[in-house]
């Protein structure tokens, strides 16, 4: 097979490996599921550009990851830009609260995940790909590019994080 | 604690993209892949190869120039060299045949 036909067909098998994975990881980062596969689709398109260029791609799974990262935090500086109110009134947007609620049934749920949107970004970062994507503390860390100790340490001091914020969050609505 | 956060991880394992999400990104990524397909890195051989071909054709032209050149000056000297032959054959030549002439002449007297 033609070296670039084997590689077009390597990356059809990633995108059919991690698709669901992907979008995952931006959905529960960006509460719109529009927007997520706005994204996911974005990830792709880039990461092939980028390969297409004939440069090397070692670790792809990890360069998904941190593409979808960079485009979330556009989305981020976008939005405090755009008012949600200028959002809101563009149709086919819908505001995060009520996307999550289309979802995620349970409010159980919703709340550990109202806690963990309120985590430092490299807290929620592992928290969410270790429960939203079940990712194995080595996965996270060659994602991440980080050793496992300091991802496993990370996600330790981010569940107790959560856990404190959730006994907070009860004693209060008692 | 551990529970909820159990509970957590199995709903959020639910979501995902749906059949025709994913077919439609699928398509959309195919398309784009169709448009933008890989650049050929070159080898060493064809890096060579193609940098010869580029500068042997420059090469070819500026030694077409260099030849017109030199050529022309070439030229221009072999008209000089001729032009100082002839000088030379006219300043000896002449005065031999004018002094033919001038016994051809003093035999006719």
């Amino acid at each position: 097979m033609h070296p670039s036909a084997k590689k077009t067909e390597e990356f059809i098998k990633v995108y059919d490996e991690t698709a669901d994975q992907l979008f995952r990881h931006c959905f529960f980062k960006v509460s719109n599921r529009e927007l997520a596969l706005d994204i996911v689709q974005e990830t792709f398109t880039r990461t092939w550009e980028y390969i297409s260029s004939g440069k090397e791609v070692t670790n792809i799974k990890g360069f998904l990851f941190k593409v979808a990262n960079n485009l979330i935090i556009d989305e981020y500086r976008k939005k405090k830009v755009i008012s949600l109110e200028a959002l809101q009134e563009q149709s086919g947007f819908d505001a995060p609260t009520q996307d999550h609620k289309k979802t995620i049934f349970n409010a159980e749920v919703d709340t550990v995940l109202a806690q963990i949107h309120k985590l430092d970004d490299k807290y929620k970062e592992v928290i969410l790909m270790r429960y939203v994507n079940d990712f194995s503390p080595k996965e996270i860390a060659s994602i991440l590019g980080q050793s496992e100790n300091a991802v496993s340490v990370r996600i330790n001091r981010g569940i107790k994080k959560v856990q404190e914020m959730l006994h907070l969050a009860t004693n209060t609505t008692k | 604690m551990k529970s909820r956060l159990l509970l957590f991880q199995e709903e959020s394992l639910k979501t995902g993209l749906a059949q025709e999400e994913r077919s439609e990104i699928r398509n959309s990524l195919m398309a784009y892949i169709d448009r933008n397909p890989i650049k050929e890195s070159k080898s060493f051989t064809q890096t060579f190869l193609s940098f010869f071909s580029t500068y042997t054709r420059r090469g070819i032209g500026a030694l077409f120039i260099v030849l017109f050149v030199s050529s022309i000056i070439v030229a221009m000297n072999g008209t000089e060299k001729v032009k100082t032959l002839l000088r030379q054959a006219r300043a000896n030549i002449l005065p031999a045949f004018q002094s033919s002439s001038n016994l051809d002449i003093n035999s006719n007297q």
